[in-house]
């Protein structure tokens, strides 16, 4: 059977056919959850955030323009929807996994050969609290494509920026890791 | 939070990155839907340092370099990934380029594996569960949309499409004409015939009445409704209005119109939440509400006088001309007693001209409103214009430094003397006002001074005071009376713009006295029987600072029946000022009972009933501490004409006070500066007041104003009342530094702005952000009356009202909160963008504050904190107007 075009689906619900809605919610369940948890760290926040996303695309089905990609508009929703909801939160920053078994350097500074490994450890460490350091510009388009998995495109949808944006950003994210990375390596 | 690095402070986001974000920002009406140009030739910006110390060999290597980054990204296609792979082959710099490009992306990745593996099981537990469980997400969307359509509410249709089609219906018409006079009917008769026939046309065209069409924009819970108001059924974008339609907004939606006429578009209006509104030949009939419109060609309403519409035929037309410009109005219905017709819901506008120029008509009377100004009228009473507050406050900008009250750096002027204004007083049918008192407060300062026997008189300084604003208060000479022997009443205290007139001089406008209105009743005491000899006098309150002023000089008492006569009570008081009675007597207590208004004009029989008296148990002390009680007027605002009393606590801790009346009462030790809280309650009819250790002290107005102004009996006039209206300066040292708190815990707040709120200023502003630690720094001067507002990023929200004193410069801001306040989303509000939240009634009435709605769909939350139930009008930057009202609970 052949699969239905993301344009066809849309203009049935502008003619009022519901049921059309519900393969395009099929279709993109998942990305927008995706997009939804990478930015809210929450199941259920996630899960609320991407109800709402379909929800106010249903809503704006009349501004729909065939002539352009529904999913990049789906996911621009999805990254406001989910914006809001941080905003209304009190930390503003992207949550990261603690990593709570993490030792206590000075005990391990003995073994040669675990030198090799706590060397490795300790530069992970140092990663994440230099991403932990970096402005939300630059940290988010980090952890959404690194993390994620997002491609440039999606985080380009969700944060309402440019591709090219984007790719600045995600270079200039790097280049600062590297400068904070040798320096906290240094001490 | 982010060490300071070379990415800025992530809270104030000052990366040089965010212009380049806020260049390519899109627009907020397409906010949902455009997206900025790609710019797809770039990639990701090679690594600075790396092309410093491993420089490209060619043109092609740099080539090769700018790529890396997206080939490891796996963002490139087949061809450009080819490219590089064989390049990489051949040149040894930019193979290791490739690997050190590799390596930075790789660190980046284990570093964060544990997040993304977590996030992996997340998508792969939402997944199964879609699966396993019959796809319950999709289920809950499709049923939360069931529920929107059922809603009587169609997916709105594009307001453009609506416009063009009713334009295309037209054309036809046109052409049709046109094809019947083109087909042929004689060779030599057609270019003649043709010619007549377009002529015709012309003629019949421009004869025929163009017609006005008016349109529903983007509608938010609009529906046409009968003309009692009850819906009748919705109305959403693009739905053309037909002459005799009313429509109505529902309280917490709005809607836009626009009258168009052929292809011209006359005005676009702009409706709040809970109007009322009906489309009439020429025009548009405002019954109620909030408006804002922007004409493009002079433009004709009418205003409602009643409420109702089916009294409409009892009350004078009001009719508002406007030229091209912008203004907004508000319109609200207002209970009124009317002596012939009984109880009515009288409508109250307010115009405010933003740009251009209105006139309202009203019966014989045509009132011109200029730019920044406003007008207030209803259908019945005078039509006040006054600046706005903006436009005092743009005025007042480069004034010189007020003063304080008593000192009067200059003497009146003789009328007529060289560089002075001009004034004159006059009564309502032209004669003068001999020897009425004149107080004016100018950037000079205060000035007193008295009209000569022709109602003439002047102030000094015409050549600073041209063109600034002054605030004057007339007082009639006592025994003055108009022509039918009525008393006169007093005038202001008003703001009133000195005009200049060229060559150093420079008129006040002038200044008519009416007849003050009466009120007249019977005074019984607490059980129902008459009260003789109790003193009423009329009293000026500011409702918003609580400012009281006593008339001395109207006081009356009430005769042997408990009946009494007050007359020349002021009629036309500026906004926010208001008359009350205040009934004393020495065994009943103080109360103040009747504010003068529209509810009781004309009312022939005035009751006032005293509260009853009781006793004040004050409990929680060490026995043997000596207290102050200080007890307030009930029915004035708190802190006015306060009466102290001392008392001391008996061995049992508490301490009894007798005969106080119902008004707030507040307590301090003896010789101590800082006032106590309490429980109130209720035991064997006394007032009990158990003293409260652990709540915080919300911090009130300094010592009575009336005692501090200096008003006096025999002066009849005071300071303090009046200087909030005047303009005044700002010295540049600090001496106000407030620091927040919250108020349960006691622990400095971080995170929270703090705006200062000056007397006589519409808007507070932002002193700055408290960070927990420093004290913010404000300029005022000693003896200031301010209010500070607190708002956290959580929305808790406090506020307290402060009197700058010289040897205690440190203010505390307590937090509560915070408590939501939900408003419908209106139509062009933007992210960040602020509104401003003004108390229409409870604790905070008056204050406004700004905050960020969180938006979401079709509903937006403010959170403010120490929200009471009460209403509030949310407005926002380009000055749209919702009230919501928040109820208990």
């Amino acid at each position: 059977m052949r699969r239905p075009a993301d344009e066809e689906l849309m203009r049935a619900v502008q003619d009022g056919d519901v049921d059309a809605f519900e393969v395009i919610v099929e279709r993109y369940k998942l990305v927008v959850f995706n997009l939804a948890f990478s930015m809210l760290r929450s199941r259920e926040d996630a899960e609320d955030a991407a109800q709402d996303t379909f929800l106010k695309l249903y809503r704006a089905v009349a501004s729909y323009d065939p002539s352009r990609l529904l999913e990049p508009w789906l996911l621009r929703i999805a990254g406001n929807t989910c914006r809001d909801r941080l905003r209304r939160r009190a930390a503003a920053a992207l949550p990261m996994v603690r990593d709570d078994e993490a030792e206590d350097l000075s005990q391990a500074i003995e073994d040669p050969r675990a030198e090799a490994v706590f060397g490795k450890q300790a530069t992970e460490q140092a990663v994440r609290f230099v991403v932990e350091q970096l402005s939300e510009r630059l940290r988010t388009p980090l952890l959404l494509k690194y993390v994620n998995g997002l491609t440039n495109a999606q985080i380009a949808a969700a944060l309402g920026i440019s591709l090219s944006n984007v790719k600045v950003r995600l270079a200039r994210g790097k280049d600062l890791l590297q400068r904070q990375l040798e320096r906290v390596l240094e001490s | 939070m982010s060490a300071s690095d070379s990415t800025g402070d992530p809270l104030r986001g000052d990366d040089p990155l965010r212009d380049q974000d806020e260049a390519e920002g899109v627009a907020p009406e397409q906010a949902h839907y455009a997206l900025p140009e790609e710019d797809v030739i770039a990639g990701q910006p090679a690594d600075p340092v790396d092309l410093q110390r491993h420089p490209p060999r060619s043109p092609n290597c740099a080539a090769i370099r700018a790529l890396l980054r997206d080939y490891v990204d796996g963002e490139l296609e087949l061809g450009a990934r080819t490219r590089i792979e064989e390049h990489a082959h051949t040149c040894r710099e930019c193979a290791l380029a490739l690997a050190r490009g590799e390596h930075e992306v790789l660190r980046l990745r284990e570093a964060l594996a544990a997040d993304a593996e977590t996030h992996r099981r997340a998508l792969a537990s939402f997944r199964r569960r879609e699966d396993d469980e019959d796809a319950p997400f999709t289920r809950q969307v499709m049923q939360r949309i069931e529920r929107d359509a059922a809603s009587p509410r169609r997916p709105p249709s594009d307001f453009t499409a609506g416009v063009m089609a009713r334009v295309r219906r037209e054309e036809p018409r046109r052409s049709s004409l046109r094809e019947r006079f083109f087909l042929p009917a004689k060779r030599g008769w057609v270019p003649l015939l043709l010619a007549l026939a377009v002529l015709a046309y012309m003629l019949l065209r421009d004869a025929m009445p163009a017609e006005t069409v008016v349109q529903l924009g983007e509608s938010a819970r609009a529906t046409v409704v009968g003309a009692g108001g009850i819906p009748v059924r919705p109305a959403p974008a693009g739905t053309v209005l037909g002459e005799g339609t009313w429509l109505g907004t529902e309280a917490g939606g709005n809607a836009s119109l626009r009258r168009v006429r052929r292809d011209e578009v006359l005005d676009e209006w702009w409706v709040g939440g809970g109007s009322r509104l009906a489309v009439e030949s020429g025009g548009l009939l405002l019954v109620l509400g909030a408006f804002e419109v922007r004409a493009a060609v002079p433009v004709q309403a009418r205003l409602a006088a009643l409420a109702s519409a089916v009294e409409e035929d009892a009350a004078q037309p009001i009719r508002v001309a406007l030229e091209a410009g912008r203004y907004r109005l508000v319109s609200e219905a207002v209970r009124r007693a009317d002596a012939a017709l009984g109880p009515r819901n009288v409508v109250r506008h307010r115009l405010e001209v933003i740009e251009g120029g209105a006139e309202v008509q009203r019966g014989a009377q045509d009132v011109a409103v200029a730019a920044g100004e406003v007008a207030h009228f209803d259908g019945w009473s005078q039509v006040v214009v006054e600046p706005t507050a903006e436009a005092l406050l743009a005025a007042s900008r480069d004034v010189a430094v007020g003063v304080d009250a008593t000192d009067r750096r200059a003497l009146p002027a003789e009328p007529g003397e060289r560089g002075s204004v001009a004034g004159s007083v006059l009564t309502r049918d032209g004669r003068p006002a001999a020897h009425a008192s004149v107080v004016a407060w100018t950037s000079h300062g205060q000035l007193v001074t008295r009209a000569d026997a022709e109602g003439r008189f002047a102030l000094p300084g015409a050549e600073s005071l041209a063109g600034t604003f002054a605030v004057l208060q007339v007082l009639p000479a006592e025994g003055s009376t108009d022509a039918s022997g009525a008393r006169l009443g007093a005038f202001g205290p008003r703001v009133v713009r000195i005009d200049p007139r060229g060559a150093g001089s420079a008129t006040l406008p002038e200044i008519r006295l009416a007849a003050g209105v009466e009120r007249r009743g019977r005074v019984l005491d607490a059980e129902g029987r008459s009260l003789a000899g109790a003193r009423i006098t009329p009293c000026l309150v500011d409702e918003v600072f609580g400012d009281v002023v006593p008339e001395t000089r109207l006081a009356r008492q009430s005769d042997a029946q408990g009946a009494f006569v007050v007359d020349g009570l002021a009629v036309d008081l500026a906004p926010g000022l208001a008359c009350w009675l205040l009934v004393e007597h020495a065994g009943a207590g103080r109360a103040a009972l009747l504010r003068v208004g529209a509810e009781n004009e004309g009312s022939a029989d005035c009751t006032l009933r005293m509260p009853a008296r009781r006793d004040l148990l004050l409990r929680g002390f060490a026995a043997g501490a000596r207290l102050e009680v200080f007890e307030s007027v009930v029915g004035l605002p708190p802190g006015a004409l306060e009466r102290r009393s001392e008392v001391v606590a008996g061995g049992d801790g508490a301490a009894r006070v007798g005969g106080i009346g119902a008004g707030p009462v507040r307590v301090r030790e003896a010789g101590r500066g800082t006032w106590l809280s309490f429980t109130e309650s209720a035991a064997n009819g006394d007032r009990v007041l158990q003293r409260n250790e652990r709540a915080r002290f919300r911090g009130l107005a300094g010592e009575s104003l009336a005692a501090r102004s200096g008003f006096t009996a025999e002066r009849g006039r005071a300071d303090g009342l009046l200087r909030h209206r005047a303009l005044s300066g700002v010295r540049e040292n600090p001496n106000l530094f407030v620091s927040v708190r919250d108020a349960t815990s006691g622990i400095a707040r971080s995170d929270v702005l703090v705006l200062l709120l000056r007397r006589g200023a519409a808007t507070p502003e932002l002193l700055g952000e408290f960070d927990g630690l420093r004290s913010l720094a404000a300029a005022t001067e000693a003896g200031a009356e301010v209010v500070l507002l607190g708002l956290a990023s959580d929305g808790a929200v406090g506020a307290v009202r402060e009197t700058v004193r010289a040897d205690r410069p440190f203010c505390t801001l307590d937090l509560r909160g915070p408590r939501p306040l939900r408003v419908a989303r209106a139509a062009g509000w933007r992210e960040d963008e602020p509104v401003l939240v003004r108390a229409l009634d409870g604790e905070l009435r008056g204050m406004a504050f700004w905050r960020v709605p969180a938006l979401a769909g079709e509903g937006a939350t403010l959170d403010l904190g120490g929200i009471a139930p009460g209403r509030y009008e949310v407005r926002s930057v380009d000055g749209r107007i919702q009230t919501v009202t928040v109820t208990g609970g």
